[in-house]
C-alpha cells in the first residue's frame, strides 16, 4: 500500500473541470516530482489532497495511508500528517508566527491524544531548524508571512515543515522565489526529512530543484491528467524539449 | 407609545417645580416626569429647566431624526420602564456582574447611586476628590455643566438632555491643577432592575484642571432579571493642558439598553483618549461629543465593539475642531455575528477658526455571518482651507485563504477563526499601557469572542 494514492480523480472549481482523471501513488520513502505547464492543475492537486475548501470532487478518490480521504477536514489531514508547502503562503497579519506554530503544534498532538509541548523543547526545535534554515530570530517575532519576502516565506514553510514533522509533504513550487543560496538552503531543509517512513510530492518548473531534491519518479501533469511517469531522466528531457509531446491532441492548439 | 412614567419614589405629585407646573404629566415624551422644586440652586433649576424644555420639545428620538436614522429606540417607549428606586447590592451581586477585573481604588454605582459598601477608595493618591453624591450634585459641577459648549450641546442631544433634566446621583472626579494621578481609577456602573423594568440617569462629572491627568477606567453593564435603561451622560471638562484616558467596557445583558453620551470639552493642549469596548445589549449606544476648544488640543476616540443576533451596538462620534492646531483620531473595529447589527457614525467639524487642524477616520467591521449588518456613516465639514482630514471604512469577512491557511497546519476551523478574529481587533490594545488592565480588557475581548464564535457554528 502506498502511503498516496489517487484514483481517476475528477475536480473541478465553478463548475470548471480542472482535474480529469489524475490517478497517481506516492510509497513511503519515495520523492515524487510534478512538472507540468502553468494552469495544468498542479496546485488544483495540492490543494485537493490538504482539503481546501471550494473544489468539487465528481469523481474519484484520494486515499492516505489506506484510508479514503475525499471529504475529510483539512485540519483532520493536518493531524493525520499531510502538510502542503504553499505556492503562495498566505500573509495573516496580527498572528504571530510563534503562537500560531505552537498552537499548530499542540492541535496536532491533542489529536493524537497527546499532551502539550513543553515550551523549552518547543523553543530548541523552533531556534534548530531556524538555525538550520538560516531564518533570524526577529523573523520567527514577526506577524505569520506577513512581510516576509518571497524567499523568506518559503523558508519558513520548510521550518513549518520540519517542527511539525509531517510523513506526507507537498511541495508546491518550493523554487518560486528563492535566490541560489535560498534555494540551497530549503532544499537541504527538506532533504534532512527524507525517511523511509516519509513521503513528498515534489511541484516544480525547473530541474536546478530536482538537481538539489533528487526525486525517484517523475510525472508530467497537463490538462488534468498524468500523461507520463518516468525516472528522473524525464525531467531532462522535458528541459530539452518542453511540454509539446505530452499535449494530448484535444488540449493543444 | 404615549407611556407616561410614575414620579420618581420619594417625590410627590405635588412637588413640581415652577418652571414646569403649567405642563400636565399626560403630555410629557417617553422617560420625562417633572422634577420636585427643590432646594436647588437657580443655576442649575436654570439649566434642568433648559433641559427639561429641549427633551419635551424633541422627545424621544425616532428614525426621523437624522443623528438616529439608524437605532430605533421605539421599543424603549413600549417597555413599561419605571424610574428606578434607590437600590443597594451586596458583594455577592456585584461579583455576578461582568466588570473589568484587575486592582484599582473601584467606586461603584447602582443606578447612579454611589454604594460606599463596595467601593474603596481607601489608597487615592493627593490631588483627586471623588465625591458621590445622592440628591442633587455638588457646586463643584456647575464649572463643567454651564461650560458653554458642553451646555449648548443639550440642543444637538436630546438624550443628553434627559438626563441634565432629571439626574440626582451620580459621581464628580476633580483632578488639581499640575496633579498626575498615577494609579487608574475604577468605576463600576450598574443599572439594576428589581421590581419590574427600570430605567436610571446617572451622570458622572470629570474636571482635569490645569496640567493635571488621570486614567479612568469603566465598566458599565446591569443586573437583575428585568429590562433595564441607563441613560448616563459623562462630561468631562479638561483645562489646558490636561490628560484624561477613559478607557470603558460596556458589557449589557440581552435585554438592557444603555445610552451613554460623553459630552468632553477641551482646553489648550489638552488631551483625551477614549476607548470603549462595547459587548452584547439589546441596545447600546456610545455618543462621544469632543469639542477641542483649545489650540493645539488632541482627541482620540477608539472603540471596539461586537454585535451579535438581538443585539444593536451604535457608535457615534462628533468631533467639534473649534480652535487651530487641534487633532483628532477616530479609529473603531467592530465583529458582527447571527443577525447583530451595528451603526458607526462618524462626524468631524472643522470650524473656521480651526486651521491647522488634522482629523482621522477609520471605522473597520468583519461580518461572520451574512445575517450581521452594519450601517456606516462618515461625514466631514469643513470650513476651513488648513485641514488635512481623512476617513475611510472597510466591511470584510474572515479571509477564507487565512482560514484555509491555518486548518492546514492543524487548526480546527474554531480555532482557526478565533485566531483571525483575534488578529482583526489585536492592534487596537497597543495603547493600552497598564498592563494589568490591558490583560483585563483581553479577559473581556476573549469571553466574548468565544460566546460569538461558538454561536456561529455550535459544536
Ligand atoms: N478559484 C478559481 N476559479 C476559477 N478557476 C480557477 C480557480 N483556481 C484555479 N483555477 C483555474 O484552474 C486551472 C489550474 O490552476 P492551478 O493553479 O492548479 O495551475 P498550476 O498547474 O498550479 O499552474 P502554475 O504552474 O501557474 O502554478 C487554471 O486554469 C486556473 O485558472
Ligand atoms: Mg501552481
Amino acid at each position: 500500500m502506498a502511503l498516496l494514492e489517487i484514483e481517476n480523480l475528477h475536480a473541478s472549481i465553478d463548475d470548471k473541470p480542472i482535474l480529469k482523471g489524475l490517478t497517481l501513488a506516492v510509497e513511503a520513502g519515495k520523492v515524487h516530482a510534478i512538472m507540468g505547464p502553468n494552469g495544468s492543475g498542479k496546485s488544483t492537486l495540492s490543494a485537493v489532497i490538504a482539503g481546501r475548501p471550494g473544489y468539487r470532487i465528481t469523481e474519484g478518490t484520494i486515499r492516505y495511508r489506506g484510508e479514503d480521504i475525499t471529504g475529510m477536514d483539512p485540519e483532520k489531514r493536518a493531524q493525520a500528517g499531510i502538510f502542503l508547502s504553499f505556492q503562495h503562503p498566505v500573509e495573516i497579519p496580527g498572528v504571530a508566527f510563534t503562537t500560531f506554530l505552537k498552537s499548530a503544534i499542540n492541535a496536532q498532538r491533542k489529536a493524537r491524544g497527546e499532551g502539550e509541548i513543553e515550551i523549552t523543547e518547543f523553543l530548541k526545535k523552533i531556534k534548530q531548524a531556524a538555525r538550520d534554515l538560516e531564518i533570524p530570530d526577529a523573523m520567527l517575532k514577526r506577524a505569520l508571512n506577513t512581510g516576509f519576502s518571497g524567499g523568506e516565506k518559503k523558508r519558513a514553510e520548510v521550518l513549518q515543515m520540519t517542527v511539525l514533522e509531517p510523513t506526507l509533504m507537498i511541495l508546491d513550487e518550493l523554487d518560486s522565489g528563492l535566490d541560489i543560496d535560498a534555494l540551497r538552503i530549503a532544499a537541504e531543509g527538506v532533504n534532512r526529512l527524507r525517511s523511509p517512513e516519509r513521503g513528498f510530492l515534489c511541484i516544480t518548473h525547473y530541474q536546478r530543484l530536482l538537481d538539489l531534491i533528487v526525486p525517484d519518479v517523475v510525472h508530467i501533469l497537463v490538462d488534468g491528467r498524468i500523461q507520463r511517469t518516468g525516472d528522473p531522466s524525464l525531467a531532462l528531457e522535458l528541459e530539452e524539449r518542453g511540454y509539446g509531446d505530452f499535449i494530448p491532441a484535444q488540449a493543444g492548439q | 407609545m404615549g407611556t407616561s412614567f410614575p414620579l420618581r419614589q420619594g417625590s410627590k405629585s405635588d412637588m413640581t417645580s415652577p418652571a414646569h407646573s403649567s405642563r400636565s404629566a399626560e403630555a410629557l415624551p417617553p422617560f420625562l416626569y417633572p422634577l420636585p422644586a427643590d432646594t436647588e440652586p437657580d443655576w442649575l433649576k436654570d439649566l434642568r429647566a433648559r433641559a427639561f424644555d429641549i427633551y419635551h420639545a424633541h422627545g424621544l428620538p425616532t428614525r426621523r431624526h437624522e443623528a438616529w436614522r439608524y437605532t430605533d429606540l421605539s421599543f424603549l417607549a413600549e417597555t413599561p420602564f419605571t424610574p428606578s428606586p434607590s437600590v443597594t447590592l451586596d458583594r455577592n451581586g456585584l461579583e455576578s456582574a461582568e466588570i473589568l477585573s484587575f486592582s484599582a481604588p473601584r467606586i461603584v454605582l447602582v443606578n447612579g447611586h454611589f454604594c460606599e459598601h463596595l467601593s474603596n477608595l481607601s489608597a487615592l493618591e493627593l490631588g483627586i476628590s471623588i465625591q458621590g453624591f445622592d440628591a442633587s450634585p455638588p457646586d463643584s459641577v456647575r464649572s463643567a455643566l454651564e461650560r458653554g459648549s458642553l451646555s449648548r450641546a443639550l440642543d444637538t442631544f436630546p438624550m443628553a438632555a434627559l438626563n441634565t433634566a432629571l439626574f440626582q446621583s451620580g459621581l464628580v472626579i476633580t483632578v488639581e491643577p499640575g496633579v498626575a494621578i498615577r494609579t487608574p481609577i475604577h468605576v463600576v456602573s450598574l443599572a439594576l432592575s428589581s421590581h419590574g423594568p427600570h430605567f436610571s440617569v446617572p451622570r458622572i462629572v470629570v474636571h482635569l484642571q490645569k496640567g493635571a491627568s488621570l486614567s479612568l477606567v469603566e465598566s458599565l453593564g446591569s443586573l437583575g432579571a428585568e429590562p433595564t435603561f441607563a441613560n448616563s451622560v459623562t462630561s468631562v471638562l479638561l483645562d489646558e493642558g490636561a490628560h484624561l484616558s477613559t478607557t470603558r467596557l460596556v458589557r449589557e445583558r440581552p435585554d438592557s439598553s444603555r445610552i451613554e453620551t460623553t459630552l468632553a470639552d477641551l482646553g489648550p493642549d489638552a488631551r483625551y483618549d477614549n476607548l470603549t469596548l462595547v459587548f452584547g445589549g439589546r441596545l447600546v449606544r456610545n455618543e462621544v461629543y469632543a469639542t477641542l476648544n483649545g489650540a493645539g488640543a488632541h482627541a482620540e476616540v477608539r472603540g471596539i465593539y461586537g454585535a451579535r443576533t438581538g443585539e444593536h451596538v451604535d457608535n457615534t462620534i462628533f468631533v467639534d475642531h473649534v480652535a487651530p492646531q487641534a487633532t483628532s483620531g477616530q479609529l473603531f473595529k467592530g465583529v458582527l455575528g447571527g443577525t447583530g447589527r451595528a451603526v458607526f457614525q462618524g462626524r468631524i467639524n472643522v470650524g473656521r477658526g480651526a486651521s491647522g487642524t488634522d482629523g482621522q477616520q477609520l471605522h473597520k467591521a468583519m461580518l461572520l455571518s451574512r445575517g450581521a449588518e452594519v450601517d456606516i456613516k462618515p461625514e466631514l465639514y469643513i470650513y476651513n482651507d488648513d485641514v488635512a482630514c481623512s476617513h475611510g471604512a472597510t466591511v470584510g469577512e474572515l479571509d477564507e485563504d487565512a482560514l484555509f491557511y491555518l486548518q492546514s497546519r492543524g487548526l480546527t476551523r474554531e480555532v482557526a477563526r478565533s485566531l483571525l478574529v483575534e488578529a482583526f481587533l489585536s492592534d487596537m490594545l497597543e495603547v493600552v499601557s497598564h498592563a494589568p488592565l490591558r490583560e483585563a480588557l483581553e479577559s473581556s475581548i476573549n469571553t466574548w469572542k468565544q460566546d460569538v464564535l461558538s454561536a456561529e457554528h455550535p459544536s
